[in-house]
Order: C-alpha cells, then sequence, then structure tokens
C-alpha cells in the first residue's frame, strides 16, 4: 500500500488502539485493560476541520493525545504526510511536533502559572531555535494581537487573565510553530456559552489564515456542527459513523448518533421532535460489551448486535457507519 | 511590595511583647533566680541574702520587674551573667558566630543533598533509586539525633580521623590566618553534616513529591506538546515550581534548626548558643537563659518573615501590590 501518494491526506489513522493496564493484588501484576480507544480510523484532508463528538469518557481526549503522540499507541497506525509516526521517539518525535500542535481543553490548568505569556507563548520557537532574540518577541507580540489580545499580555502572568484570554493565550502558543494540524481538544468546554462563541470564531479565522487543518474535539453537539466540515461519533472508544456535517445531522445512520443528535436543544418550544432517550449507562471500558459495544442500551438491537462486531462500513457516499442494520 | 513589607513587620511589634511577657513569666516560674546561682552555698547568710534580694529588686511586684527588664532590653542591656561574670551581650557575642557557622553549614549540607536526592527520586519515582533514597531519608530522620552524633563521632573522627571530635578551633592557630577559618570549618564540619542530615530528610521527600506532583500537571503535559525537550521541562517548568516550597521552608526551619543545634552542640561540646543554653540552665545562670530563650523566639519569627517575603518574590501570583 502507498500511502505517500495520497497527498490529499493529512493525516491517517489505522485501527488505532490505547489501553491502558490495570494493575492490582500484591505484585501489581497486569488484570486488564482499560480501552479507552478500541479502534478508530479516520483520515484528514488539508485544510479541514474534523470534529469528534462523542460523551465524556468515550475516549476522544485519549484518541487526539495519542494521535499527536502525547500517549503511545498499544496498536494500529498513525501517518502523518504519509510518514509512518506511530513508534516514533525521541529527536524524530520532537521535530514532527512542529507539524502537529495541541489546544488543551483547561485553559486554567494548561498553562504555567509562574511563567510570563511571552516565554509560553515563545517557548516552542525557542525549542526549535526559530527565531533571533529581537525577532523572537516581535513575532510573539504580532501572534497576541492576531488572537486578539493587547500586546503588553507579553509581559503579564496567566493568572491576570480570563479563561476565554487564557485559551487565546493556549490558542497562541500552539500557532507558534506554524503548524500544519492542530488538535484542539475540548477548547472551548470550560468558557462561558458567551465566550465560546468568541473563541471558535477565532479558531475559524485562523484556521483559513493559516491553512491549518483542525481535529476538532468535543462533546457539544451545536459547536461541532458550527466548527466541522466533517463529523465522527465515538462511542466506548470505537468510532460509530463518520460523515458530513450537514449529513450526519440531517440523515444520522447509527442508532447512538440519532439519539445523540435528537437530544440537541431545539431553540423553537412549538418544534417538539422526537427525544430517544437511552436506558442504562455507558459499560465499563475496562470489560465492553461483546458484539456491538452499544448493543445494550440500543433501541434497535437486533439478536446478533451481541455477537457480532459491527465495522464501520460505508452507507452511502462518504457517509460510514459501524452498525448491523446496515451489513 | 514595601508596603506588604511594613505591615508584615509592624504586625511582629504586638507578637514581640507577647513573646517578651510568656519568656519572663517562665523565667519567674523557674526554680531559683538571679541571686540563688551565685550564693556560695557554705555561707549564706539569710539576712544577707534577704537584702541582696531587696537591692536587686528581685522581691519588687512582676509588673514592675517586667518593667525594668523590658526597658534594659530597649537600651541593649541583657543583664550581666553571673557565672561568666560579663555581660549577657558579651557572653552570647562570643558563642553567635559559632552557632552561625555551624547553622549556614548544615543549612547548605541539607540543601545540596535535598536538591541532588530530591531531584533525582523526583525523576525517577518508584525505582530502586529512589525507594533506596526513600529508605536512607527515613533511617535519617528515625535516628535521634545524639545517636547519629555518637556514631558520627566514632566513624570520622575515632576510626578515620578526617575530623576533630570537640571544640570549635585547634588550639595554637592565630585568629585571621587562613589556617584559622579551616580549622574552624573542619571543627563544624561534622557537627554541620550530622544536624544537615536531619533536615535533609523532610526537605528531599517534600521536593520529590512536589516535583511527583508538578510532572502531572496540565502545564507540564502543554510543555511536552510544544516540543520541550524532557531536561528543559524538567528544569525549567517543574523544578522552578517545585523549587519555591523548599526555599521557602528554611525559613521555618530556623527554629528547629537551632532547636538541634542545641543538643548536637552538647555532644560535640562544641561551644555555640545551645550549648550555652544547657549549662546556663544548670547553673541557673537565668540572665543567659532568659536571652538566649528571647532570641530564639525572635529569630523564628524573623525567619517566618523572611520566608514570607522570599515567597512573595518566587511566586509572581502572590505578590502584593
Amino acid at each position: 500500500m502507498s500511502t505517500a501518494k495520497n497527498s490529499d491526506f493529512l493525516l491517517e489513522i489505522k485501527d488505532l488502539k490505547k489501553y491502558y493496564p490495570v494493575r492490582g493484588g500484591f505484585f501489581r501484576k497486569k488484570i486488564g485493560d482499560v480501552k479507552a480507544v478500541d479502534n478508530i480510523s479516520l483520515e484528514l484532508k488539508k485544510g479541514e476541520t474534523f470534529g469528534l463528538v462523542g460523551e465524556s469518557g468515550c475516549g476522544k481526549s485519549t484518541a487526539g493525545r495519542t494521535i499527536t503522540r502525547l500517549f503511545k499507541p498499544s496498536d494500529g497506525k498513525i501517518l502523518f504526510e504519509g510518514r509512518d509516526i506511530t513508534n516514533i521517539r525521541g529527536r524524530e518525535l520532537r521535530n514532527i511536533r512542529q507539524d502537529i500542535q495541541m489546544v488543551f481543553q483547561d485553559p486554567y490548568a494548561s498553562l504555567n502559572p509562574k511563567m510570563m505569556v511571552g516565554s509560553i507563548v515563545s517557548e516552542p520557537l525557542v525549542n526549535y531555535g526559530r527565531g533571533s532574540e529581537g525577532k523572537l518577541k516581535e513575532e510573539v507580540m504580532n501572534l497576541l494581537t492576531k488572537v486578539g489580545l493587547p500586546e503588553d499580555a507579553y509581559y503579564k502572568y496567566p493568572h491576570e487573565f480570563s479563561g476565554g484570554q487564557r485559551q487565546r493565550i493556549g490558542i497562541a502558543r500552539a500557532l507558534a510553530l506554524k503548524p500544519k494540524l492542530i488538535v484542539a481538544d475540548e477548547p472551548v468546554s470550560a468558557l462561558d456559552v458567551s465566550v465560546q462563541s468568541q473563541v471558535l470564531n477565532l479558531l475559524k479565522s485562523l484556521q483559513k489564515e493559516f491553512d491549518l487543518t483542525l481535529l476538532f474535539i468535543a462533546h457539544d453537539l451545536s459547536v461541532v456542527k458550527h466548527m466541522s466540515d466533517r463529523i465522527g461519533v465515538m462511542y466506548l472508544g470505537n468510532l460509530v459513523e463518520v460523515a458530513d456535517a450537514d449529513e450526519i445531522y440531517r440523515n444520522p445512520k447509527h442508532p447512538y448518533t440519532k439519539a445523540l443528535i435528537s437530544a440537541i436543544p431545539q431553540p423553537d418550544p412549538r418544534n417538539k421532535s422526537k427525544r430517544i432517550i437511552l436506558s442504562g449507562d455507558v459499560p465499563s471500558p475496562q470489560n465492553p460489551p461483546k458484539g456491538c459495544p452499544f448493543h445494550p442500551r440500543c433501541p434497535e438491537a437486533m439478536p446478533e448486535c451481541s455477537e457480532k462486531r459491527p465495522l464501520l462500513k460505508e452507507v452511502n457516499n462518504n457517509h460510514r457507519a459501524s452498525c448491523l442494520l446496515y451489513e | 511590595m514595601l508596603i506588604y513589607t511594613l505591615r508584615r513587620i509592624l504586625i511582629m511589634i504586638p507578637i514581640l511583647v507577647m513573646i517578651s511577657i510568656v519568656v519572663f513569666a517562665l523565667a519567674i516560674a523557674m526554680p531559683g533566680d538571679a541571686l540563688s546561682g551565685q550564693i556560695d552555698p557554705t555561707s549564706s547568710n539569710p539576712e544577707y541574702i534577704e537584702e541582696m534580694r531587696e537591692r536587686l529588686g528581685l522581691n519588687d511586684p512582676y509588673h514592675v520587674q517586667y518593667g525594668r527588664w523590658v526597658a534594659g532590653i530597649l537600651q541593649w542591656d541583657f543583664g550581666r551573667s553571673f557565672v561568666h561574670r560579663m555581660d549577657v551581650t558579651e557572653v552570647i557575642g562570643q558563642r553567635l558566630p559559632n552557632t552561625i557557622l555551624l547553622s549556614v553549614m548544615s543549612l547548605i549540607i541539607t540543601y545540596i543533598l535535598a536538591f541532588l536526592m530530591g531531584r533525582y527520586a523526583g525523576r525517577n519515582p518508584y525505582t530502586i533509586g529512589d525507594y533506596s533514597i526513600q529508605g536512607l531519608n527515613y533511617l535519617m530522620l528515625a535516628i535521634p539525633s545524639f545517636v547519629a552524633a555518637i556514631f558520627a563521632i566514632f566513624i570520622f573522627s575515632f576510626q578515620l580521623g578526617w575530623f576533630p571530635a570537640t571544640g570549635s578551633i585547634s588550639s595554637g592557630v592565630t585568629p585571621g590566618t587562613l589556617e584559622y577559618y579551616l580549622s574552624r570549618i573542619k571543627h563544624a564540619a561534622l557537627p554541620a553534616l550530622v544536624l544537615g542530615a536531619l533536615t535533609t530528610a523532610s526537605y528531599t521527600q517534600f521536593l520529590r513529591n512536589d516535583i511527583i506532583e508538578s510532572s502531572q500537571k496540565d502545564y507540564v503535559r502543554t510543555a511536552r506538546a510544544k516540543g520541550t525537550s524532557e531536561n528543559r521541562i524538567y528544569n525549567k517548568h517543574i523544578l522552578r515550581n517545585s523549587i519555591i516550597p523548599i526555599v521557602t521552608l528554611f525559613g521555618f526551619d530556623i527554629a528547629s534548626i537551632i532547636g538541634g543545634a542545641v543538643i548536637i552542640e552538647t555532644v560535640f561540646t562544641y561551644p555555640g548558643i545551645g550549648q550555652l543554653l544547657i549549662t546556663s540552665i544548670e547553673r541557673r545562670d537565668s540572665a543567659v537563659v532568659i536571652t538566649i530563650t528571647l532570641m530564639l523566639s525572635i529569630s523564628t519569627l524573623i525567619g517566618n518573615l523572611i520566608a514570607d517575603l522570599v515567597y512573595g518574590i518566587v511566586d509572581p501570583r502572590i505578590r502584593v501590590e
């Protein structure tokens, strides 16, 4: 398979798995795995925004961090611009980080409280020996204005900023190296709704300006819809449905996606859509159900769902779902 | 910052007053008084003693005595030592440099040992190296200082002959020469090592735990995602944050160092403040005892003040405008 030729894909992920060992007993022997990411395959085209949604604990953050190689994958493949980065380490890994940056969820904890904003934003540049002393400061101030912060933010500390401003600092930091891919891990979930839209629109305009590819992780469906070209839905470490943003909202295939979409609050009170209420809880990722991981809660479950594990298959053009209903 | 400092110092005044009352009350409660220490037991004429009491003002009401004592202190007059037949300031002044040398050396030893061990253990937690360091720490913490001191004397002085076992200076060296200073350091080294080893344990454990905790912080993950090298992450992002509590710990530790010095100096017969305190208590030299107690209390206060101010300097978040 010559993946290098598929130049329109910036990132390809194949059967990615991330398991955490569970240890117990006196000798801390391995007694099982938490299957945080069980099986994910997706491709990101250059310049697109891919939204990854799912409820909390479904493994979307783990997926994002594994893709940026903050975690080591347990299995599967990650190709960046056709190059296998699944198992690279050390210098090679540090070099690839120039192209893959991340915006983190919690803007309060993810900035070092004892560093000035200027050094936080310039550190990536220093790490790779980019920019001389004088130019560095100019570049950082440039970045700060780009994300809508005053230039004198350079000399301030993170605690002097509000949540939205901090997230702007985080975005400026991620942009500093002019990466090709940014993984935004719930960048607005810690912010006020009014501030959310500002930060989202900032991300959108910066994406256009810097020609970025964005992997956007969120649990808020309306946020994802606003941002994404394509959307992937995760459930219990699995990708259950992938489609264009409009398509997935208009025509959800997987029963889980249907339930999620039906739960989006409608602004018009007369427009009463039927909500699908799922029963039960998300099963433990340490001991996922046999067959389809969703079958214990699925309103459309069939007898074979508890036996056969569905694969992500094309339902109609560019719309894939992993459900036995469509096999 | 300046206003904060001034306010912080002003707050100390009422505390000082309260301390002086407590110290004075303790002195009153002590068996014997300034006179009983110097009475010749063979020729004690009760009438003469009573007359002396009256003359020295020891029969005055307590608040009058307290007022006189405080007034003296404010004029830098701490009374006379009846044992040494000198002013208390002079007696203490002779011993103080020795104790300061001992404390500073023990602090340096503590910081070097704790920094090296804590850094290693924090970066490599739950490894054999970490467990060995922890084991060593608990051992140092568990052994009483006088036992450790005696072992140190036995091993390093008697067996190996590296350090002198007692005193603060070799006889026959002229003050002011290089040989003189080296001799002083050599005499202070072994007690400083024992004293430093005791405090090292808590510092090391503190630093180790803080490094482990910091290394799981979100901003460390951010640093990693920025492409920061592991060495730089540990030195710049983690260590800089973890060093803060250690730096300030020293202010609070001054008291325990001096407390430790009392025991160590006695075992090593090292002529410092601690040894002076013990001998003065034994001989009922109450002026010296009161002054040293007051001095230790004040140095604890100053230590806390320094800790607070240093904290404000190293942690940008609590810099008070």
